[in-house]
């Protein structure tokens, strides 16, 4: 895959006229997947996919193009031939671009991990089969991921990685209860998939008793990392840490670049290699090992693609466009993860919080409903499922304010979404213990 | 390639002994976006692929690969191969009784003004000046005017020989303005996101597209400047944009086959509908009829046939207020040993993903009240109109949404804007307080291309054509909830 993408790039150069410039971003895939409902195959099969995005710059302009490719160099080059001359025309039509930013200088590198795969079989029985009580569902995705950059200056960068997703949920089948659980990584460890699949199993027990749902209130509340991960969904899509947000006003975290603070305890930042990220943007230039976002409470630097430092005349730290974190870290604390129940006492103990949403962006105010493991607390012992309640809180206030304690252990957690193609890219949060965790009826 | 090429491809590349379809995707799309009256660099995709789904002994794989070679597609077949005889026995049905496609036919629609008519000059011209319309003043901080074109050609063909081949071109007008006081952000936009149609350029002409800049600005000021929404019980018309959000979380995928089945469980989630309820469940008053319509003139899903082959027709999801079928294709509602209740909904975003039950033009019919009537019969409530944020539970149960455009209604009249306004409810009780459905001079035909859904995850297009609705005792709510 790589040396076709290069040789694609070399070929691409020799297309081009006086002060034509090229760039060329690449995601590949080769993926097998199952989905699983009820421990039965409703889907399976394979995905190979090459995506190009060329983008053809003269005389202060760009214009881009997006194309499907088959791999092969000699049907690959008809329809490269083909767009750089439509784009070399759409330039000739279009006004200069003032905030076109330029190029990184010449530069190349490359990652490779190796690890082992699942064989179909192995992918399929690791979601697929009976459970007492209760229905497994789920979708396995494994295989190899690309990226890649080349430009016409002499940047040349290419990543590829193997992953392997296992996402699974237990569905009671006489009780609404249903537990979530999941395995990532890039060698298969099938003992450690049992092992997961076996604990939330057990989870179930509690689950299966009756609903005990918490009138609306504010409560004292434990969140899983993977709550925090759906309560800033909302808010990096908006622009959180995003520099032309902050520029304009529009991101909910804009008041922590000017003067409001969280707790002093809380520690965000960008660090590819803790996904195992590339550790490049689309344009080719490096990322920084780290980019500091909220240190000791307040916000420091920004995710500042080379767009928005060419028109706010800021220094890029070479992100992409939308400017929201691919590997967002955040520092752990002093709780002992382990004793979250004991920790709330009476209250709330949430795995995750469900289809977050931006109600308002002053406070990063988010709503969101329960989902999966959702535990009534009392006397520091999990007692009962909550069901389905509305939680809508403001994010700054439970990082600020309403911040009790930080977990001592960080999680892992890749992002499973798969719009168009995979994504190597993920999060490292741990829990958070809050006080005053607003439910709504 | 022409479909008949393509049939002929499959009868080279299929296993023996198996039954297979090949799914071919084209998708030519182009972007344009004006960002503070900048042109950001224009884009375009040209993306090709092709799905094969082979069936052998009782299981089913499918393999898809953007190697459109036959030696691509060859080996994309002995892939699928391998992993129907994985699934062997241990699939969810028996895949060699599963419904397939029986008829063959074409299906397009009319385009008045096409795209490629129209030189980028002339659309970059426009978009410059929707976007300096939204300018003119200070607390303006951000005004983005965009226009996307998507244009899908699909040919399905089978083993069997049946060859489906289908074109739809679909635009995506974007318009949006970010008012800014210094602390406080509100936006405006035209339909959040609800504006795509099927079609050509006349669809700018139809929806006023030149005239859209100021409006919005001055919306978005006069909203940035506005009382934040009183919290309390009151009845309130919802405008057909906001209606596009509520019927499509509320009812469609609540009506789902595949989430009622539990197939979606582990992704977008289930529903408390359960397939006893199809039939018998009182979902609203009588003048609620919910539709799936796959004939209205430029709603984005209109279409022909699905992506399995079935053939579209219009079918009644909710008569009368009574819930007589789910949202499925053929293979759910055999699943449900409904199989006359199939409908041609089985939709893919792409050749990259397979088809699973997807709403398509979701919509509620036009009833006989007027805007004047709808909103003259309430004393003391609001208009809701174009989301701006949603949260619904898994089951499709209790949901909170947040919208743009709100204004409170005293005495029978519109009158203060107010801002950050939202309402929450449960769906059934939500629906049995519908009061009044609104006439078609109320009814508008929108459409959106993010709906997402599936493992692994699609995006796709769905149609809403909606009329302005009221509704009795609706909990509102404020910045503070």
């Amino acid at each position: 895959m790589q040396s076709w993408f290069f040789d694609l790039a070399d070929y691409s150069e020799t297309l081009l006229t006086a002060g034509e410039e090229i760039t060329l971003g690449f995601a590949g895939e080769k993926t097998g997947f199952t989905r699983i409902s009820a421990g039965k195959v409703r889907q399976a099969g394979s995905i190979e996919q090459r995506e190009v995005v060329l983008g053809l710059r003269s005389a202060g302009r760009e214009a881009r193009m997006n194309l499907m490719l088959s791999g092969m160099m000699e049907n690959d080059r008809s329809p490269v031939r083909n767009a750089i001359d439509r784009l070399s025309k759409i330039l000739k039509t279009i006004p200069e671009d003032p905030n076109l930013p330029p190029l990184p200088n010449s530069a190349s590198g490359e990652s490779r991990t190796e690890g082992r795969l699942p064989h179909k079989s192995e992918l399929i029985q690791s979601l697929a089969g009976e459970i007492p009580g209760a229905e497994s569902c789920g979708i396995a995705l494994t295989g190899m991921m690309y990226r890649g950059v080349a430009t016409s200056n002499a940047v040349r960068r290419w990543y590829e990685s193997p992953m392997t997703v296992i996402d699974g949920s237990m569905h009671l089948t006489e009780a609404p209860g249903a537990a979530k659980w999941s395995w990532a990584g890039r060698d298969w460890q099938g003992g450690e998939v049992s092992a997961r699949r076996e604990r939330a199993q057990r989870s179930l027990e509690l689950l299966s008793k009756p609903v005990d749902t918490p009138p609306a209130g504010e409560y004292r509340a434990w969140l899983e990392p993977a709550a925090i991960r759906d309560l800033f969904g909302p808010l990096l899509w908006n622009g959180a840490f995003s520099a032309r947000a902050i520029e304009k006003g529009s991101s909910p975290f804009a008041p922590l670049y000017s003067g409001e603070t969280l707790d002093p305890r809380v520690n965000f930042s960008e660090r590819p290699a803790a996904v195992g990220a590339p550790a490049f943007g689309n344009l080719g230039f490096a990322l920084p090992d780290r980019i500091p976002l909220i240190d000791g409470g307040a916000g420091v630097d920004r995710l500042v693609s080379p767009r928005t430092a060419s028109e706010f005349d800021l220094e890029t730290n070479g992100v992409n466009g939308p400017e929201t974190p691919s590997a967002l870290e955040m520092q752990p604390g002093a709780l002992d993860s382990q004793n979250s129940f004991e920790a709330v006492g009476d209250g709330l103990w949430l795995s995750h919080v469900h289809y977050c949403n931006m109600a308002a962006r002053e406070g990063a105010r988010v709503t969101g409903v329960t989902r999966w493991i959702a535990l009534r607390v009392r006397d520091g012992k999990p007692v009962a499922p909550v069901g389905t309640v509305r939680i809508d809180d403001s994010v700054i206030r439970l990082l600020g304010e309403g911040l009790l304690e930080i977990g001592n252990q960080v999680e892992v957690i890749p992002d499973n979404h798969t719009y168009g193609r995979r994504h190597p890219r993920g999060a490292v949060l741990p829990g958070i213990l809050v006080d005053g965790l607003r439910v709504v009826a | 390639m022409t479909p008949h090429e393509i049939q002929d491809l499959l009868g080279r590349i299929a296993p023996r002994g198996t039954w297979c379809s090949l799914r071919w995707v084209e998708n030519h799309s182009e972007n344009f976006t004006v960002r503070d009256d900048a042109l950001l660099p224009p884009s375009a995709t040209e993306d090709r692929g092709a799905m094969i789904t082979v069936v052998s002994g009782n299981g089913q794989g499918v393999a898809a690969t953007s190697d459109l070679s036959v030696g691509g597609l060859y080996q994309a077949a002995r892939v699928a191969l391998d992993w129907a005889q994985s699934m062997n026995d241990r699939g969810v049905v028996d895949f060699s009784k599963a419904p397939r496609p029986m008829q063959s036919g074409t299906w397009s629609h009319p385009i008045e003004k096409p795209w490629e008519d129209v030189s980028h000059n002339d659309l970059i011209d426009r978009l410059k000046s929707a976007c300096r319309q939204m300018s003119g003043d200070d607390r303006i901080v951000q005004r983005v005017v965009s226009l996307s074109r998507s244009r899908t050609d699909t040919t399905l063909v089978t083993t069997d020989g049946v060859t489906i081949q289908q074109s739809h071109d679909r635009l995506i007008p974007w318009l949006q303005a970010l008012a800014s006081d210094g602390s406080d952000v509100q936006s405006k936009s035209n339909g959040g996101r609800s504006d795509a149609q099927l079609g050509g350029l006349e669809i700018l002409d139809r929806n006023g597209f030149d005239e859209l800049g100021s409006s919005i600005r001055d919306e978005a000021i006069e909203t940035l400047l506005s009382p934040v929404c009183p919290s309390g019980v009151m009845d309130a018309v919802i405008g057909p944009a906001q209606m596009v959000l509520q019927v499509h979380e509320s009812i469609g995928h609540a009506l789902e086959l595949d989430r009622i089945l539990g197939d979606e469980r582990n992704y977008a989630g289930t529903s408390f509908v359960q397939s006893s309820d199809l039939g018998s469940l009182r979902w609203g008053p009588e003048i609620l009829d919910v539709v799936i319509d796959p004939g209205v003139a430029g709603e984005v899903c209109s279409t022909g046939f699905d992506d399995e082959g079935l053939e579209a027709e219009k079918v009644s999801l909710i008569e009368k207020g009574l819930l007589v079928r789910g949202i499925g294709g053929s293979l759910s509602a055999q699943r449900l040993q409904t199989p006359e209740a199939a409908m041609a909904v089985t939709r893919a975003c792409s050749w990259n993903r397979p088809p699973i039950d997807r709403m398509a033009n979701l919509n509620v019919e036009p009833g006989d009240t007027t805007m004047g009537d709808l909103i003259g019969g309430i004393e003391k409530g609001i208009w809701l109109d174009v989301n701006s944020s949603w949260s619904i539970d898994d089951r499709r149960w209790k949901f909170q949404f947040g919208v743009e455009d709100a204004r409170l209604i005293e005495d029978g009249q519109l009158t203060t804007r107010v801002k950050d306004a939202g309402y929450r409810s449960t769906t059934i009780p939500f629906w049995n307080s519908l009061d009044a459905v609104g006439d078609r001079d109320t009814w508008q035909v929108r459409g959106t291309p993010n709906c997402g859904k599936g493992e692994p995850n699609q995006m796709v297009f769905v149609g809403h054509a909606m009329p302005a609705c009221r509704f009795r005792g609706l909990e509102v709510f404020g910045r503070e909830g």
